[in-house]
């Protein structure tokens, strides 16, 4: 094999995983929403008041 | 016509279509926006394809054309892993960061990055930390641009390198002042035309002139047999050893897409729908690997004009492979290349300045229209830096300044930014030291021990990420006890 169909096959494969992770991302049928915000939001909270306590 | 009188021609042309794009986007203003979304985000309302045209035309300056041609034609086939890692660099943590960032910012309320990792985890001192890092490193990119676009005017034009200097000045800074993100977005968005017709059209034409991908191999051959090797030797000069190839795509993963003024884009798109973040990418995917393919011209160009050095490789192809007015254009789009990464990194500094420092420490009651003024006039005096720096005493390693004022900011801001993403257990303690601790390893790593340039940002993105998880886990174990012996006393 020669070493330009190497690397063009590499570049292939990188641009068809990333093309594949693209599609996947796009057609899932998960929601965007904002559960996992308001999650990260109650847990910064629990840790200030833990910070708050502490004083 | 000559091809400086041609050049001259499109030049000027190029300039006035340009300075008009500009004008008209910036009239484009949403209802009801305030003035700072509006010159920071492009009021979230620039079309998607637009957004993903600036996205990968500001990630690929210059060295795209000129550089990386130029060492892919010393180093061979194994610089070509560049290329491969750099579309799923730009394309796949794209995906996982694109739709948390902008829903988290939009919370929020963040405009910049330094704003949103400081409001994320909720500390100012992180990020005045990462502002100050951008204002400083980012001068040094600016400043090779900024060069590099005299240098091909004087070549091209025969404009002298001073008046070159000034002329990018003033074009640069106009762009940026005129409207914001929007106006750089489209300006970015005009200027990738000409680049994806160069890319296309000289590798098609140079590589019919060597007979196709097996006489171009069969031609390296006859040169350098290493060139046509899939790795290099380990050896302390190797661009892409086995541990260049791995460093290379941490580089392109973590440490370049965490470059602000690529990852901006992500605050800037319309919605959070899955479809808009798809286009976005897949337009981005289809345009980065054109665009990048482009490196394969550094070898049909060793084997046409192998005494040519090695940065002038491209532009002599164009000059004596394409008919004189495609030369000319060719011309017009390695300063757009240039353009659109100065101009996105110009924007990056003002904002950084502008509001993080000003509007969000100096003078917090500072109204949007203020803050937005500061920030043009922050533009402009880095601008006229810029050129002062190369009026004065022109760097002479343009390519070194490059790289550290890149691996600087992205392992300053890489560690944090995707922590911010992935874990809810990160601290604010351990992105503060993290993004302290990333550049001064990749300094010692890549200057001090002397690995090369790719597996010294991968050590020193480990490194960052040893400190942000080992200090996270100190701080939260500790933050639990505190909690317990609260709730038993």
């Amino acid at each position: 094999m020669e070493t330009w169909q190497i690397m063009l096959g590499f570049q292939a494969l990188t641009a068809c995983i990333s093309l594949g992770v693209v599609l996947n991302f796009m057609f899932s049928k998960d929601t965007l929403d904002n559960e996992e915000l308001e999650k990260q939001e109650a847990d910064k909270l629990s840790v200030e008041t833990s910070q708050h306590l502490t004083y | 016509m000559s091809l400086q009188e041609l050049s001259m021609i499109f030049f000027f042309a190029f300039l006035i279509f340009l300075a008009i794009v500009a004008y008209l986007s910036s009239k484009q203003k949403v209802a009801g926006v305030s003035a700072d979304v509006e010159y920071y985000l492009g009021g979230h309302s620039t079309p998607t394809v637009v957004l993903a045209f600036s996205y990968v035309t500001s990630s690929i300056s210059a060295a795209c054309f000129m550089g990386d041609p130029g060492i892919m034609s010393t180093v061979g086939w194994p610089y070509y892993w560049v290329v491969i890692a750099i579309v799923p660099g730009l394309i796949i943590p794209a995906v996982l960061l694109m739709p948390k960032m902008r829903k988290q910012a939009e919370k929020l309320g963040s405009l910049t990055i330094p704003e949103y990792l400081g409001d994320r985890y909720n500390s100012p001192a992180l990020r005045l930390i990462i502002a100050g890092v951008i204002s400083v490193f980012y001068i040094f990119p600016l400043v090779a641009q900024f060069k590099g676009a005299a240098v091909l005017l004087e070549s091209f034009t025969g404009i002298s390198f001073n008046m070159g200097l000034a002329i990018m000045t003033v074009v640069i800074i106009f762009y940026v002042i005129v409207g914001g993100l929007r106006s750089v977005a489209w300006t970015d968005f005009v200027q990738g035309l000409p680049m994806l017709v160069i890319s296309i059209g000289l590798l098609l034409v140079s590589l019919n002139a060597v007979g196709g991908f097996s006489g171009l191999e069969e031609k390296l051959s006859q040169i350098d047999p290493n060139m046509l090797r899939v790795v290099q030797d380990e050896a302390p000069d190797a661009q892409m050893s086995l541990s260049g190839v791995l460093g290379n795509f941490v580089f392109w993963c973590v440490i370049f897409i965490s470059q602000p003024y690529l990852c901006s884009r992500f605050l800037a798109i319309p919605n959070v729908k899955r479809r808009t973040i798809g286009i976005f990418l897949i337009t981005s995917l289809i345009l980065s690997i054109i665009y990048n393919s482009f490196y394969i011209a550094g070898l049909t160009g060793r084997v046409l004009f192998p005494n040519v050095q090695a940065d002038y490789l491209t532009v002599t192809m164009a000059i004596n492979l394409l008919p004189t007015a495609v030369a000319a254009f060719m011309m017009v789009g390695i300063f757009a290349a240039m353009m659109s990464t100065a101009t996105s990194v110009l924007l990056v500094i003002g904002q950084a300045i502008g509001r993080d420092f000003y509007s969000k420490t100096i003078n917090k009651n500072a109204s949007p229209e203020k803050e937005v003024l500061v920030t043009r006039i922050v533009i402009v005096v880095v601008g006229l830096i810029c050129f002062a720096f190369n009026y004065v005493n022109p760097p002479e390693f343009l390519s070194v300044v490059l790289y550290l004022g890149l691996s600087g900011i992205g392992s300053c801001i890489g560690v944090p930014l995707f922590a911010a993403i992935i874990s809810k257990k990160s601290t604010k303690e351990g992105a503060i030291v993290s993004s302290i601790v990333g550049p001064i390893a990749y300094m010692i790593f890549n200057y001090g021990v002397g690995f090369n340039f790719w597996f010294a940002g991968l050590l020193a993105i480990v490194v960052a990420a040893a400190c942000m998880i080992g200090i996270s886990f100190i701080i939260n174990k500790k933050r639990k006890s505190i909690v317990v012996e609260t709730a038993e006393a």
